[in-house]
C-alpha cells in the first residue's frame, strides 16, 4: 500500500521548500521527501546568504529571469516568514587600477538586467562607505541585500507543513517507476504515490532525472569552503565586499559578507570534487580565505575565526569547460509530468520565490485546486528574543519563565526558544536542528556550554541519550550511560581474566 | 640511591630530588617547595597509592550522579579492580560529603567516600 | 521592569573565584552583596571536577573538586551572600548598572563595587582550525567532563585526545577508570601543556602515550569520526612530510586551550592585557574603570584554583573596601615583565602593602631566578628549581622591599 500524493516534491532545500509553500495554497496533497534528517542541509543551508539584485548573470538567460524576478519578492517573502532579511548594499572591489576598467563590464551587465542605482564610485569614496576595506574603487550595488538562507529554507518547510504538506524527512529517493498521474517513488520507508513530481533534489538532481529515464545532464559538484568570523569583529565591514569576479571562473570569487545574524563570511572557495557529500574543509584553503580576504581587509585577524565549513555547488558545466552553466526549470519530452529543476545553484536563493511561483502555475494547470483555508500567508518558526528589547522581553518571560533561562550566552538564545526548536512542525530533533532554528551553539564557544543543557532539554522531551544525533543517521552523540560503559569493560575485564584462568588450568 | 620524582600531591608537580635507601627509606630530599612532598615520595618509593574519584549512580537525587573518592588511597595497582567493584552499586539520596558509601573496598581498609551533597529531588 | 536594585558589592560568576570574592565581600564589612550565577547551582566548573588535587595550599590537603566547591559554598551561605541562580547578566556600564535576566524578569542592580569573576571557556576546532569532514564526536574536554561526570553520558569508546592540556589529561585517566579506550594524546608543542604531575598519574599510570610535536590535522567520517590523521609538526610549526598516519577512534577530545571570557569587560570599556587577554588590574585588582575589578581565570588562566581562590578572596575585601569607603591605596608602581618572562601581574601597585605577583615564563627553565628590580638593584631574588610555561609562577614580595623603588618602575625578569 502506497500514499497516494498530487505532488510529490523530492528534495527539501529552498527551493523545493519554496514550492512545498506555494503549493500549500492550494487543496492539494502535497509531499517532499528529503534525504537527510532535515531540511536544509544541502546546498541552500551553506552559502553566502545573499539575494543577488542580477549583476553577475547573463541579459536573457534563465538565470536572469528568476534572479531579477526573485529579488523584487525576497523581502516580503521573508518579512511574511519571520526570516531576518537586511539590505546591506554590496561593493564589487577592484583592488588595484588594473581592474578598475572591469567595473564598467560589470555595471553594463546589471544595467541591462536592470539593477537599479549601479553606481561606480572612486577609492575615496569607498574608504567613506568602508573604511577598513582596501581597494582603487568599486562598482556600488546599493540595493543587494542578506537573508538568513537555512532559517528561511525551514520557515517555508515549517509553514508548509502547517498547512498541511507532509515533509518526510530520512527518506532518499532510490527509484522511481510509472508515469505521469501514477509515479511510484521507493524511499527507505515506503513507497510513495504521486501524479507529478518536483526534482528540486540539487546535489542529486541528475539521479533523480536519470531515475526518470532523463540523461541530459550531469552534477559536478564544486566545494565552497567558508570561514565564520566572531561578531566581535563584525563591524569591520558595513556592506558586502565582493571582488572583482576572477576571469573565466564559475564563481564569483572569494567575499566577505556580513551574515544578518552580525558574523562575517570569508569565502567560498571553489574545488570541483567526485562526492557531493564530501563537505570536508581544509588548511589549505583556510589559509588562502584568510590571505585573500585579508588584502581587501587588512585589519583581519585569524583570532577572529570561529569555526570553518564547506557548501557544495550542484554545477552543470565540469571544471574543465568552466565558465556559465544556465538554470534548468523546465519538463522535457522523455519525462511528462516532472519538473525538472537541475543546476540551481547561485543564485537559487535569490530566484526560490521566482521559481516557486512558476511550478506552481505548471502544477495547477494539470491539477486544478481551490484555496486551502490551512494555508497562513504569515509564519514565524521560533521567537528570537535577541532581536527584542528588554521591555518585551521582560513581558514574555511573565508569560513564560523559560524566556528567562539564556541557556546559549553567546547568541543569548533561551530554553523556550531551544523548546520550540525542539517541537518543530518537521519532527527533526538533532542537535543541527536544534542549531539551525534557534542559533544555540552557533557562538563562539560551539556549544561548549550549551551543548550538555541542550542535551537536558532533549532529554526531557522524550529522546533517549543513544537516540541523540548531532545530524541523523549514524552520527550518535553518546553511547549511554556513564554506567553503560563502565559495565561493558567491567565485563571485558572478567572475561579477560577467565580466559586467563583457563589458559593456566589447561 | 638518587632519584627525580614528580610529587602529583598538588598541581605544581615539584621534580622532588629523593635520595634512598631500601633498607633505610628516603634519607634525603630537595626541590620541592612543601611538606607534603616528604610523605609522597616515600609512598611513591615503597608502597604507591593514588586515590581513585570516579562517580556512582544517585535514586531520587538532585544529581543523577554522586562523585566519589577512595580515602585513604589505594594502592595504584588496584585501580581498576576498585572501578569493577564500584560499577553496578547505586545509592540513594540524600547524600552528605564525607559519607562511606562502600566501606573497606577490596579489603584495602580504604573506603569509598562520597565528594558532593545530593539532596532529594 | 523595576527600579534598580541596590548593592556594595555584586560578583559576577559563582565559581571558584567568584564564590571566594563574594565571601570575602562579605567578610569585610560590606552590606548587601550580591553573587550572579548563570548555572542552577554556584561552583563553576568544580562541580564537573570530580578529581583531587584541589586544596593542597589552602587546605593543606587533596580534595575534589566538589568538595572544594562545597567549603566555599557553604561560606557564602554563612556569611549571608545573596545568591542569585540560573541568573545572567546581560549588560554592565561603566556607572556599574548591570543588567540580568532570569525567570523572573529582566532587571538591574546598581553596585558601588563589582567584580567580574565570569571565568574562561575553552578554545574549539574552528577556533584551530582542525581540516576535515564535521562528524559528531568531535568534543571539547571539558564538554566529556560535563557529560561524564555531571550528566552520566558516555561519550564513545575509542578516543584520541588532542592538546595536553590539564583537563585533556584529566579526562585521559577519567575515561580510562570509566572504560573508554584512550589510543595517545597528541601535543602540537615539544613540551607537555598540562603540568607534570598529570603526564604521571593521568598517563604514565596508565600507559597512554604521548606524541610530542604532533597535530590532528584531518578529521575523518561523515557521520560519526572514523579516526583522525595524526601528523608530525617541525619547529616552524610546518607539517613534516610523509609523517602522516591514521589512528582509528570514535571520538576526538580537543583539549587546547582556555581563553577567557572577557566579553562583560571588553564590552564596558576595560583596558585589557595583550599577554593574559584578561584585565590590567592593579594590586587590589582593579580594572581601568572604577569600581569594576577582576579575578579569577577571567583574569589570568591560572592551573591551581588555590591561587584563583587567594586572588579573589583580596578582590572581594577590596571590593568591599571601595564599595564602603570610596577609597583604595593609589597605584603609582608600574611592573613590567622583563626577559624570561610573558607576563606578570598586577601591572601596577600602591607599595603600601605586600603583592603577590603572578607570572608565566615563555620557556622551561631549571635552576633560574626570579627577580624583582628598580633602578638596576634588586629588590627580591627567589631562586626557582623549576619553571615551566604550564606553571603559573607566584611571588610574594614583602612590603619593606618597595622603600627603594625608583622612578615608581618595577621589573621582574628571569636570571641565572
Amino acid at each position: 500500500m502506497s500514499e497516494k500524493y498530487d505532488v510529490a516534491i523530492i528534495g527539501g532545500g529552498v527551493v523545493g521548500s519554496a514550492i512545498a509553500r506555494e503549493l500549500s495554497r492550494y487543496n492539494l496533497k502535497v509531499t517532499v521527501l528529503e534525504r537527510a534528517a532535515d531540511v536544509a542541509r544541502g546546498t541552500s543551508g551553506k552559502n553566502s546568504g545573499v539575494v543577488h539584485t542580477g549583476i553577475n548573470v547573463p541579459y536573457g538567460s534563465v538565470k536572469a529571469k528568476y534572479n531579477v524576478a526573485g529579488a523584487k519578492m525576497f523581502e516580503q517573502y521573508c518579512a511574511d516568514l519571520d526570516v531576518p532579511f537586511k539590505r546591506v548594499g554590496k561593493v564589487i572591489v577592484a583592488l588595484t587600477e588594473a581592474e578598475v576598467p572591469d567595473l564598467a563590464g560589470l555595471k553594463a551587465k546589471g544595467d541591462a538586467n536592470g539593477v537599479p542605482d549601479l553606481e561606480i564610485i572612486d577609492r575615496a569614496t569607498l574608504k567613506k562607505m568602508e573604511p577598513n576595506i582596501e581597494g582603487a574603487g568599486a562598482l556600488n550595488v546599493p540595493t543587494a541585500a542578506i537573508a538568513c538562507p537555512y532559517s528561511l529554507t525551514i520557515a517555508l518547510a515549517e509553514s508548509a507543513a502547517a498547512a498541511g504538506v507532509e515533509i518526510k524527512l530520512n527518506s532518499p529517493v532510490t527509484s522511481i517507476t510509472g508515469t505521469e498521474g501514477a509515479f511510484e517513488i521507493e524511499t527507505p520507508n515506503e513507497t510513495v504515490s504521486a501524479g507529478l513530481i518536483i526534482n528540486s533534489a540539487g546535489l542529486n538532481s541528475d539521479k533523480i532525472a536519470r531515475m526518470v529515464n532523463v540523461h541530459r545532464w550531469r552534477i559536478w559538484p564544486c566545494r565552497g569552503e567558508y570561514i565564520i568570523l566572531d561578531k566581535r569583529v563584525g563591524n569591520l565591514i558595513n556592506s558586502m565586499v565582493y571582488p572583482v569576479p576572477p576571469k573565466g571562473g564559475g564563481g564569483l570569487g572569494i567575499h566577505i559578507t556580513p551574515t544578518t545574524d552580525g558574523n562575517i563570511l570569508l569565502g567560498p572557495s571553489a574545488d570541483y570534487t567526485d562526492d557531493g557529500d564530501d563537505v570536508r574543509t581544509t588548511a589549505k584553503i583556510r589559509r588562502q580565505l584568510l590571505r585573500e580576504a585579508g588584502e581587501f581587509l587588512p585589519g583581519l585577524t585569524p583570532r577572529a575565526v570561529i569555526t570553518a565549513y564547506s557548501g557544495m555547488r550542484p554545477k552543470l558545466v565540469p571544471s574543465k569547460v568552466g565558465g556559465f552553466g544556465d538554470f534548468v526549470i523546465e519538463e522535457v519530452p522523455e519525462a511528462p509530468g516532472v519538473m525538472q529543476l537541475v543546476g540551481i545553484e547561485s543564485p537559487g536563493l535569490t530566484a526560490s520565490p521566482a521559481i516557486a511561483e512558476h511550478v506552481s502555475n505548471w502544477v495547477r494547470e494539470r491539477i486544478p485546486a481551490t484555496s486551502n483555508s490551512g494555508f497562513q500567508n504569515t509564519w514565524s518558526s521560533v521567537h528570537r528574543t535577541r532581536e527584542k528589547t528588554l521591555a518585551v522581553v521582560d513581558n514574555l518571560i511573565a508569560e513564560d519563565p523559560s524566556y528567562g533561562e539564556v541557556v546559549c550566552r553567546c547568541e543569548m538564545v533561551t530554553k523556550a526558544e531551544i523548546v520550540d526548536s525542539i517541537n518543530n512542525k518537521l519532527g527533526a530533533t538533532s542537535l543541527n536542528a536544534i542549531k539551525y532554528r534557534s542559533r544555540a551553539t552557533m557562538g563562539r564557544c560551539q556549544g561548549g556550554f550549551c551543548g550538555p543543557r541542550i542535551v537536558d532539554l532533549l532529554i526531557e522531551n522524550g529522546k533517549s541519550p543513544e537516540s541523540i544525533t548531532l545530524n541523523g543517521g549514524n552520527s550518535w552523540l553518546f553511547l549511554g550511560t556513564t554506567e553503560d560503559l563502565r559495565a561493558e569493560s567491567k565485563a571485558k575485564r572478567a572475561k579477560q581474566k577467565a580466559d586467563a584462568e583457563k589458559v593456566e588450568a589447561k | 640511591m638518587n632519584s627525580t620524582i614528580i610529587c602529583i600531591v598538588c598541581p605544581v608537580s615539584c621534580p622532588v630530588d629523593v635520595e634512598w635507601t631500601q633498607e633505610g627509606g628516603v634519607t634525603g630530599i630537595r626541590n620541592h617547595l612543601c611538606k607534603l612532598a616528604n610523605e609522597y615520595v616515600s609512598s611513591e618509593l615503597f608502597d604507591p597509592r593514588r586515590t581513585v574519584t570516579t562517580s556512582m549512580p544517585v535514586d531520587g537525587g538532585d544529581w543523577p550522579l554522586v562523585s566519589v573518592r577512595t580515602n585513604p588511597p589505594i594502592p595504584k595497582d588496584r585501580m581498576l579492580e576498585a572501578m569493577d567493584e564500584i560499577t553496578g552499586v547505586r545509592v540513594q539520596a540524600p547524600i552528605h560529603v564525607g559519607d562511606v558509601l562502600i566501606a573497606n573496598i577490596l579489603n584495602t581498609g580504604c573506603d569509598v567516600i562520597a565528594t558532593r551533597n545530593v539532596k532529594i529531588a | 521592569m523595576a527600579s534598580p536594585e541596590i548593592a556594595d558589592v555584586v560578583v559576577i560568576g559563582g565559581g571558584p573565584a567568584g564564590l571566594a570574592a563574594a565571601a570575602e565581600a562579605k567578610g569585610a564589612g560590606a552590606d548587601r552583596v550580591i553573587l550572579l550565577e548563570r548555572a542552577d547551582r554556584v561552583g563553576g566548573i568544580l562541580n564537573q571536577q570530580v578529581h583531587d588535587g584541589f586544596g593542597t595550599k589552602v587546605f593543606k590537603e587533596a580534595l575534589t573538586g566538589p568538595e572544594y566547591a562545597a567549603i566555599y559554598e557553604d561560606r557564602v551561605n554563612e556569611r549571608g551572600v545573596e545568591t542569585w541562580l540560573k541568573t545572567i547578566v546581560t549588560d554592565l556600564t561603566a556607572d556599574r548598572l548591570i543588567t540580568v535576566r532570569n525567570e523572573k524578569g529582566v532587571q538591574t542592580i546598581l553596585a558601588k563595587s563589582v567584580v567580574i569573576a565570569t571565568g574562561c571557556r575553552e578554545r574549539t576546532r574552528g577556533a584551530i582550525g582542525t581540516a576535515g569532514t564535521r562528524p559528531a564526536g568531535v568534543y571539547t574536554a571539558g564538554s566529556v567532563q560535563n557529560y561524564m561526570n555531571v550528566r552520566n553520558l558516555a561519550v564513545g569508546r575509542k578516543v584520541v585526545i588532542l592538546g595536553s592540556g590539564d583537563i585533556g589529561l584529566i579526562m585521559a585517566r577519567r575515561l580510562t577508570l570509566e572504560g573508554a579506550e584512550v589510543v595517545c594524546v597528541a601535543e602540537i608543542l615539544p613540551q607537555p601543556s598540562g603540568i607534570a604531575g598529570n603526564i604521571v598519574r593521568c598517563l604514565e599510570d596508565f600507559g597512554i602515550p604521548l606524541y610530542l610535536s604532533t597535530t590532528v590535522a584531518e578529521i575523518h567520517g561523515k557521520e560519526r569520526v572514523t579516526g583522525v590523521t595524526l601528523a608530525e609538526v617541525g619547529p616552524k610549526m610546518g607539517e613534516v612530510k610523509g609523517s602522516r598516519r591514521f589512528v582509528e577512534c570514535d571520538t576526538l577530545l580537543l583539549s587546547v586551550g582556555l581563553i577567557p571570557e572577557t566579553e562583560l569587560a571588553v564590552g564596558v570599556g576595560i583596558t585589557m592585557h595583550p599577554a593574559t587577554n584578561g584585565a590590567v588590574v592593579d594590586d587590589s585588582f582593579r580594572t581601568s574603570i572604577p569600581g569594576i575589578f577582576s579575578c579569577g581565570n577571567v583574569l589570568q588562566v591560572h592551573d591551581v584554583v588555590d591561587f584563583a581562590t587567594m586572588e579573589s578572596e583580596k578582590a572581594g575585601v577590596a571590593a568591599a573596601t571601595w564599595a564602603m569607603t570610596g577609597k583604595l591605596p593609589n597605584p603609582v608602581i608600574n611592573i613590567s615583565a622583563g626577559a624570561g618572562l610573558r607576563y606578570v601581574l598586577p601591572a601596577t601597585i600602591s607599595g603600601e602593602d605586600s603583592v603577590d605577583f603572578t607570572m608565566r615564563p615563555w620557556k622551561e627553565e631549571h635552576d633560574k631566578s626570579v627577580v624583582f628590580k628598580s633602578g638596576g638593584e634588586v629588590l627580591r631574588r627567589l631562586k626557582m628549581p623549576h619553571m615551566e610555561p604550564a606553571g603559573m609562577i607566584r611571588v610574594r614580595v614583602g612590603l619593606g622591599r618597595f622603600n627603594n623603588v625608583v622612578n615608581n618602575e618595577i621589573t621582574a625578569e628571569i636570571e641565572d
